[in-house]
């Protein structure tokens, strides 16, 4: 499944909402299709506040399920990030002054399995996380 | 998303109902600031009973009223956390400073007792 969408603020809560509709085919908790929610939305905050710096771009978002996991690519076209071990640092935040928490890639790494950063300063970055399902033996 | 501001006793409630990510934590912001700023009351109940959705924008927002209550030497309170948001807020370690109640009325209870 591949989305291509303005990289408005009104589409975080769009993008969240059908990248978890599209995990649902997977049965998954509550929990995890919370988890799931909350780190698209992450991911795509990044891309909307860093990458592009609230100016107009393109987000690319696509999703894939093999056997019990869940892919899922948020990738902009925007500014890139410098150092993304630093990036990745609980607390740390490039723009303290708009009151971001610094909590944004400690949550994705949290509530998904795997996460891969691939940044480029100038280029872009694309963030690809993958939560594994574990089917349920019981009723949900 | 909406928020309701409810004055009771030396608190304020505001009621937060949606969803608080970075596209509604401007207006959820400037919202509890100008409440903040009219210094009616020194305690600050956030009531999340009907807050479906919260990232790490809406901890941003969170902290960021926490910081503005504290030089007041007034106190934040939330209340009511769904478990996905009670997820969000314990991984950051905002538990640890902000105190939260399981729902309002022990939130109120609370803050009769100890502040």
């Amino acid at each position: 499944m591949e989305l291509k969408i303005p990289s408005l603020s009104k589409n975080e809560s769009f993008a969240r909402v059908t990248i978890a509709s599209f995990a649902s085919q997977l049965d998954p908790t509550v929990e995890e299709i919370n988890d799931i929610k909350t780190a698209v939305s992450e991911a795509v905050t990044n891309a909307i506040i860093h990458g592009y710096e609230n100016e107009m771009g393109e987000l690319y978002i696509s999703a894939k399920i093999t056997a019990n996991t869940v892919e899922i690519k948020v990738k902009d076209t925007g500014r890139g990030i410098e150092d993304v071990e630093k990036a990745r640092e609980p607390l740390f935040t490039s723009k303290p002054e708009l009151e971001r928490s610094g909590m944004g890639f400690t949550i994705i790494e949290n509530f998904m399995d795997e996460v891969e950063i691939l940044s480029k300063t100038g280029s872009g970055t694309q963030i690809t996380m993958r939560k594994k399902i574990v089917p349920s033996t019981t009723e949900k | 998303m909406n928020i309701k501001f409810i004055y009771e006793n030396n608190c304020i409630i505001a009621v937060v109902d949606g969803e608080l990510d970075h596209h509604t934590g401007g207006k959820v912001r400037e919202k509890l600031k100008k409440e903040i700023e009219k210094d009616l009351a020194s305690n600050l109940i956030i009531d999340c009973e009907k807050l479906k959705f919260m990232d790490s924008s809406g901890l941003g927002v969170i902290l960021g009223r926490y910081k503005e209550l504290s030089a007041k030497d007034c106190n934040l309170i939330l209340s009511g956390l769904r478990p996905n948001i009670k997820k969000v807020i314990n991984l950051s370690g905002v538990d640890k400073i902000i105190k939260c109640y399981p729902d309002l009325n022990s939130a109120k209870s609370a803050v009769k007792e100890e502040y």
